[in-house]
Order: C-alpha cells, then sequence, then structure tokens
C-alpha cells in the first residue's frame, strides 16, 4: 500500500482520538481534520491504484516489428540476407 | 512594584527571543526561494508582526487579531487567584531556561508551549495540582496536535489545488514570477498571523501579573500600552536577529519552489489566524513546518525531511513537561528565599 495512504490514516486516527479529550466546542474541529484526511487517503489509494493497474498503452510514434517497413541492406537486391 | 516592573521587562525580553528566533520561520521560505534577501525579509517580517496591533484595532478584523490568545494565557492555564509575581516569575524562568536548554541541543521547540507549561509548573509547586485549569489546558493540548495538521492539510491541498489550475501553462518563467510575487503576500499573512499570536501570550502574562497585582480587576481586557509593548518587542527581535537564524533554516528547505513556498505560508497563516480567532497559543513553527511538510508530502512521501519532523514530534512530547519541572524548581526556590 502507497505510504501516503498510511499516513493519512494515522493523522485521522490521531484527530478522532482527540476528540473525547478536546472541550465540546473544538470536537467538531478534530471530526472535521479527521473526515479531511481520511478523503486525502482515499484520494492518495486511488491515485496509487490507477498508476499501479494502468493499461500501458505505447507511445504514438512506437511501432512493433510487424508495422515497421524492411530495411533494405543492399541496393537493388531482394533486402532478404543472402543465402549460401 | 518593583517586582512588577521586573517581571513585565522579563515578560517582553521573552518576546523579543520569541520573535528573533520565529523570524526564520517566517521568512525561511522567502529567502530559500530568493524572493527577498535576508534582511528586507527580515524587516517585512517585523512590519507585519507590528502590523498586526494596528489590525486588531479595526472592528471586522478584531476577531481574528484580537486579544482572545492573550485572554487564553492570563485565565485558561490556572486558577487566576493562584498567579502571583511570584508565579509567574518562575513561569517565566521555566520558559526561558526550557528554550535556553533545547537552543543549545538544537531541538526545534516552541515557546508558547513552554510558557503555558511553565506558568502551570510554577502554579502546581507553590498551590497543588487542583488549580489547574483543565478546560483551558485540554484546549492547549488538543490544538498541539492539530495546528501542525491542519497545515499540512491545507498546505497539501493548496498545492494540489495550485497545480491543477496551472499544470497547462506553458509559460513557466512567468508563471514562477507570479508566484514569487505571490510569497510576499503569503509571508506578509504569516507575519500576521506571527504577531496576533505569539505576541499575545507575552499580553496574556502581563495581563496576569497586572491582576494578580490588583492594578487591574479580575476579568479586566489587555491595556493598550501592553499591546503595544509586545508587539513592539516581538517586532524588534524580528528585525535585530532573525536574519543569522533565516541562513541556516533557508538552507534546511532549499528544494521549495515559489510555488509551495507560497503554498506553505498561506496555508500555515490560516492555520493560525484560525486559533488566534478562537484564543487558542499555537506553536508557529509546529504549524509551519507541519505546512512545509505538506508540500512536500504533495509530490511524495520521501520528499519530507523526515528526520528534522520527528525531532519536532519529540520537542512537542517534552516542551511543557520540561518546562514545567524547571518552573516548579525556580518556584520552589523563590519561596524558599522568601522565607530566609
Amino acid at each position: 500500500m502507497d505510504r501516503r495512504v498510511l499516513f493519512f490514516v494515522g493523522a485521522a486516527a490521531a484527530c478522532v482520538l482527540l476528540v473525547p479529550v478536546a472541550p465540546d466546542e473544538f470536537r467538531k474541529v478534530c471530526w472535521i481534520v479527521a473526515i479531511v484526511y481520511l478523503v486525502m487517503a482515499a484520494a492518495s489509494g486511488l491515485d496509487s491504484y490507477s498508476r499501479n493497474h494502468a493499461v500501458r498503452r505505447p507511445h504514438p510514434s512506437f511501432k512493433t516489428d510487424a508495422q515497421r517497413e524492411p530495411v533494405s541492406t543492399s541496393s537493388g537486391g531482394s533486402g532478404g540476407p543472402a543465402s549460401g | 512594584m518593583f517586582g512588577i516592573v521586573a517581571v513585565v521587562l522579563i515578560a517582553l525580553a521573552f518576546d523579543y527571543t520569541n520573535g528573533f528566533h520565529d523570524a526564520a520561520n517566517s521568512i525561511a521560505t522567502v529567502v530559500s526561494t530568493r524572493v527577498l534577501s535576508p534582511r528586507l525579509a527580515v524587516a517585512w517580517a517585523a512590519f507585519f508582526n507590528f502590523a498586526a496591533f494596528a489590525l486588531g484595532k479595526i472592528a471586522v478584523l478584531r476577531i481574528v487579531f484580537g486579544t482572545h490568545v492573550a485572554s487564553t494565557i492570563a485565565k485558561d492555564v490556572v486558577l487566576q487567584d493562584t498567579l502571583t509575581i511570584g508565579v509567574v516569575f518562575a513561569g517565566l524562568v521555566g520558559a526561558i531556561g526550557w528554550n535556553l536548554i533545547t537552543f543549545y541541543l538544537g531541538l526545534p521547540t516552541s515557546s508558547s508551549h513552554a510558557l503555558v507549561g511553565g506558568i502551570a509548573g510554577a502554579a502546581v509547586a507553590r498551590s497543588g495540582s487542583h488549580v489547574l485549569e483543565s478546560e483551558g489546558l485540554r484546549k492547549i493540548g488538543v490544538f498541539i496536535v492539530l495546528s501542525p495538521l491542519i497545515g499540512l492539510a491545507l498546505a497539501l491541498l493548496l498545492t494540489i489545488g495550485i497545480m491543477w489550475l496551472f499544470h497547462k501553462v506553458k509559460r513557466v518563467q512567468a508563471l514562477n514570477r507570479g508566484f514569487r510575487r505571490g510569497q510576499l503576500v503569503s509571508a506578509a499573512a504569516f507575519s500576521l498571523g506571527h504577531g496576533a499570536n505569539d505576541a499575545q501570550k507575552t499580553m496574556g502574562v502581563i495581563l496576569a501579573v497586572l491582576i494578580a497585582s490588583h492594578h487591574l480587576p479580575k476579568g479586566s481586557d489587555v491595556p493598550l500600552w501592553v499591546v503595544l509593548a509586545a508587539h513592539t518587542a516581538i517586532g524588534l527581535g524580528t528585525l535585530t536577529g532573525g536574519w543569522r537564524i533565516v541562513k541556516t533554516m533557508g538552507s534546511r528547505i532549499t528544494k521549495l519552489q515559489p510555488v509551495g513556498g507560497m503554498a506553505a505560508e498561506s496555508a500555515a497563516a490560516g492555520a493560525l489566524f484560525f486559533a488566534s480567532a478562537s484564543g487558542i497559543p499555537v506553536s508557529t513553527t509546529h504549524t509551519i513546518t507541519g505546512a512545509i511538510v505538506g508540500v512536500g508530502a504533495a509530490r511524495r512521501l520521501s520528499a519530507v525531511r523526515w528526520g528534522v519532523a520527528s525531532r519536532v514530534v519529540v520537542a512537542w512530547v517534552l516542551t511543557i513537561p520540561g518546562a514545567f519541572v524547571i518552573a516548579a524548581v525556580a518556584s520552589l526556590l523563590i519561596r524558599m528565599i522568601a522565607r530566609m
């Protein structure tokens, strides 16, 4: 798992642990910060997943062997290697 | 009367050293990105440290730049009845002593938390643990953890937002110029936040002394001369000493680009404004450290210097108990000397 996800989940957990200790007027601040970190953890997780599972499309300039035109090695010849 | 004047002067000296040290936080990013020279940056920060005082006089802005933090220090750490001149003096000795020890050890500590720990330690040594105001201490304790986390989250979201907005812009040099100008604004905002939060801790101490010595009735607001003196002390501290430390701080975070510096300062300023409006004394050092970590984490976690971050965490854990113990010993010594 992405380390960033673990870090954000840890930060969210720390905020949740502060809720019972916090004075009443600041409890919602702890919840809000915890939710923000959870959202960032989810976004980071999705980002990490999409990077790891992305379909690797070749660059448009890349050509497979079949697409390449045969390269002539000698002028006027068949282009194939000379057989003995 | 001599005792009161001495404690007020020590409190202002504490404020001066606070400005001296924390100037590095407010302008390190501007210097490291070469937006301003160290001298100019220090003058810029000192001006906005002091400007927080003027903004506190404007009715609309009083909610952020008022004296809520000063009231918390004076009224919400320990019972007001226990705050004698001796207790405040011992508390300041504890805070300054802890700052000197950690300065020698190279630990990045918070003057604010040292002050809270010092006052609490001195009062407990004199009158017992029942004098502690649990509601106020819980508020301060919760924000020791929350303020860097808020700074980090804001900086990270701001960095990602800026990247989204400008990722298609091809004129990189023009964009960088824009961010460099933006950094001037964000550094000014952070210095305003620093002035609004840190100068008020000294105001709180002086207010406590004036109430303890019956020069002011209980529940009084901070007098104008105290506000002016505290902002002058922190501004002068920033102006005279900061640039020496800035060179070190600036070189530690050279990997910050103007965009990152702007995001970190804006996020930290936002966190400081929120804390000041809520009357919570927070550490500017921890807040800007959290914000810089947030900017680094927007790229990847390995971009963050975790060694520095872990030293800050160690300082978090140790500061209040450390200053508490020194102030308690100082308080006991003062009582012994007074009885002799």
